[in-house]
């Protein structure tokens, strides 16, 4: 299964916001790397999330490498821009004096779409770029709603610019996040009613709207406490008086665990149902040595269902 | 530890509230529990949300939540005169409402513009400016004593008091002056030669083509009618933000890993004249310690439970404890980051809300329970 994920070019992962998406991509990196792959993680303005679980003092829009095999980059709209001004626009010095501008700095920033078109148009880039190639590339990208929306510029763009620079571009980009051979789409949940939903939506709404295929969902988080009713009644009987020191904590707490097991069980058995996607799941680490340490286990559990 | 409770007295004197956090903290559940027990304090109160789980309109006893306000049915917690109502923002709707609304026959143009349809559909800043558009009528004329407000789960909060400003971007003079030519004073051969529209523009057809730029040209003109309304409101929802009457809750997780989301909204709010009322630190498992771990060490309980029941059930309440004993590291850092400002903490619960009754009992956790006068 885990094969399927890391044969492709570009990996796009997303997911509601804290789910773990930044340490799936880390994960998913690190074992891509392992295998040997020159891998490059892409992160969307959201610095210093892998800065500090790879414990490197920088990462901005030219690469950082972050161990064997694996780099990183932080994509900025301003600096994609300069980008992209700077190959239509022969003249360095006259594209600097355009992006640097401060009315034009407005325009862009205020016109729908043309930043999230100069942001893909960079990741497109650095997908088919040669000097040093990368086998596969992976996004981080923001929380789902922004997802979408900027999954979509590419096509609503090339749908109102038919001619020029752009269009040609856009539709290059469009070409390769809807090959499935090259693109794919990673969604990343948690084992609880309202992320489950989410996923679930958002799956529906990426057939329709987006057209890249969703190649994995990965459910992190699992605490794997197992604790039924039956382990909550039978300590509720030894404890005897309900009120006495401690035992208010201690029944919640098994409560609590026992509705965890449930939602677990529950909302695996969602995803695997309503979707026909590869299900992976990775474990909640209740303690680690740091965040690397997490990376780490979470992909060590990827590997597991390779 | 966080205090236990606090007064719930600005519930009863504030205007305006304003739930402000990261995405998946339970902002939108915190919004409608705040307006619920405002309500049975006997205020008009409006719960204005973005994207509610159906299970909390449900537990509000409505189907489904709309972009006009529907009643709640209090039942007894209506007792002291207040009412709740309760409505979901459609960013989409809303703007094109205010268009029709602001520019008149120039309305249908603009609606069908394909840039205005992207940019309803795509700008990343538009739910947040819709959520102050939609706000500035409801405060100013909608009838109610008090509006909580949840805002969207930005990727960061800040676009949220950025979207008036970014959104009036769009309507700056001299960017539209490039499309629409007569738009403002004529321009002399300097500011010919030096502008930088005229840069922009070329560069424009040549990356999208002169169709491209026509119907941009088009957008700033439609927008240009609808311009100065824009400005007052932006101004007006700017002083509200900030009036004396209008007070902020900051929701977070205690989660020590997530303490810098919180500490970078709390920086955002602090030295502003937006006040802080509270800090309300959601799904905590701050209570979990060493006196369950005490209970279970019981000999009595011990043998009760036999040798493999007490080590499953130990091992779970000691990964429930060493949550606990991390979201206390969390609390206690951001009580330090609060200052005098009171930190709340509301605990994670192992069931769903499904009711009116257990929404507002997720209340007593920061002000304590409801009393009846
Ligand atoms: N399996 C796990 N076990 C324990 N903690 C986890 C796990 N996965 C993620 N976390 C923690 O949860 C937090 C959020 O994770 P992460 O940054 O990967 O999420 P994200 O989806 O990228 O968040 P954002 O939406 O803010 O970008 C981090 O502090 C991370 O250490
Ligand atoms: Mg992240």
């Amino acid at each position: 299964m885990l094969k399927g994920l890391l044969q492709r070019k570009l990996l796009f992962v997303t997911g509601k916001g804290g789910v773990g998406k930044t340490t799936l991509v880390a994960a998913l990196g690190l074992l891509a790397a392992r295998q040997g792959k020159r891998v490059l993680l892409c992160e969307l303005d959201t610095d210093p999330s892998l800065r500090r679980i790879f414990s490197v003092p920088v990462i901005g829009f030219e690469t950082a490498r972050l161990a064997d095999n694996l780099y990183a980059c932080n994509l900025v709209a301003a600096d994609c821009m300069r980008a992209f001004v700077g190959r239509v626009v022969p003249s360095r010095r006259i594209a600097d004096a355009i992006v640097g501008n401060r009315i034009v700095g407005i325009f862009f920033e205020s016109a729908p779409s043309v930043m999230e078109a100069v942001i893909l148009d960079q990741i497109a880039e650095r997908v088919t770029q040669e000097k040093p190639g990368y086998d596969l590339v992976i996004i981080d990208l923001p929380a789902s709603g922004h997802a979408i929306k900027l999954l979509r510029v590419a096509r609503s763009m090339a749908e109102m610019v038919s001619i020029g620079e752009l269009a040609k571009r856009l539709r290059e980009v469009d070409a390769l996040f809807t090959d499935p051979a090259r693109a794919g789409l990673v969604l990343v949940t948690l084992p609880e009613e309202m992320p489950v939903n989410e996923t679930l939506e958002l799956a529906a709404n990426l057939k329709s709207a987006v057209k890249t295929a969703i190649v994995g969902v990965v459910c992190n988080g699992l605490r794997h406490l197992e604790v039924e009713a039956a382990d909550t009644e039978a300590a509720s009987a030894a404890l005897g008086d309900a009120s006495a020191s401690g035992a208010p904590e201690l029944l919640e707490a098994l409560e609590l665990a026992r509705y965890w097991t449930e939602q677990e069980r529950e909302q695996l058995a969602r995803l695997r149902t309503e979707l026909s996607i590869p299900l992976f799941d990775t474990p909640f680490v209740f303690s680690k040595a740091s965040d690397r340490d997490l990376v780490d286990q979470v992909a060590a559990r990827l590997l597991e269902q390779a | 530890m966080s205090e236990l409770h606090i007064s719930d007295s600005v519930l009863s004197e504030a205007k305006l509230l304003i739930c402000v956090g990261t995405g998946g903290v339970g902002k939108t559940t915190t919004s409608a529990a705040l307006a619920l027990r405002a309500a049975a304090l006997g205020r008009r109160t409006l719960v204005l949300t973005i994207d509610p789980a159906k299970r909390l309109a449900n537990a509000m006893g409505l189907e489904s939540l709309g972009n006009e306000a529907r009643p709640v049915e209090l039942g007894s917690l209506a007792a002291r005169g207040g009412s709740l109502a309760a409505m979901m923002l459609d960013a989409q709707r809303t703007f094109d409402e205010l268009i029709i609304r602001t520019a008149g026959v120039h309305a249908e143009r603009i609606l069908k513009n394909r840039i205005y349809r992207i940019m309803v559909d795509q700008f990343a800043g538009t739910q947040e400016y819709m959520s102050l558009e939609r706000l500035y009528d409801l405060y100013e004329r909608g009838g109610y004593d008090l509006i909580v407000l949840d805002t969207p789960p930005s990727k960061n909060t800040l676009d949220f008091f950025d979207a008036p400003r970014k959104t009036a971007g769009l309507f700056d003079e001299q960017v539209m002056r490039w499309f629409v030519p007569n738009s403002g004073s004529e321009s002399g051969f300097f500011q010919k030669l030096f502008n930088p529209g005229a840069a922009v523009l070329k560069l424009l057809s040549t990356i999208g083509g002169d169709k491209f730029v026509a119907e941009l040209g088009e957008f700033f003109e439609a927008l240009r009618v609808v311009r100065a309304e824009f400005k007052v409101r932006g101004d007006r929802v700017h002083e509200i933000l900030r009036d004396g009457r209008t007070h902020y809750v900051v929701v977070a997780s205690p989660d020590p890993r997530r303490v810098d989301e919180a500490c970078y909204v709390w920086d955002r709010l602090a030295g502003t004249r937006m006040q802080i009322w509270m800090m309300v630190l959601n799904r905590s498992h701050d209570q979990f310690g060493a006196a369950g771990a005490a209970a279970l060490a019981r000999p009595e309980v011990a043998a009760s439970l036999g040798p493999e029941r007490l080590a499953h059930v130990s091992r779970a309440y000691g990964a429930l404890a060493s949550l606990g004993l991390r979201d206390r590291a969390g609390i206690d850092l951001l009580m330090s980051k609060a200052g005098t400002t009171p930190v709340l903490t509301v605990p994670a619960k192992g069931r769903d809300i499904h009711t009116l009754e257990e929404l507002l009992s997720m209340t007593d956790h920061l002000f304590g329970p409801l009393t009846s006068t």
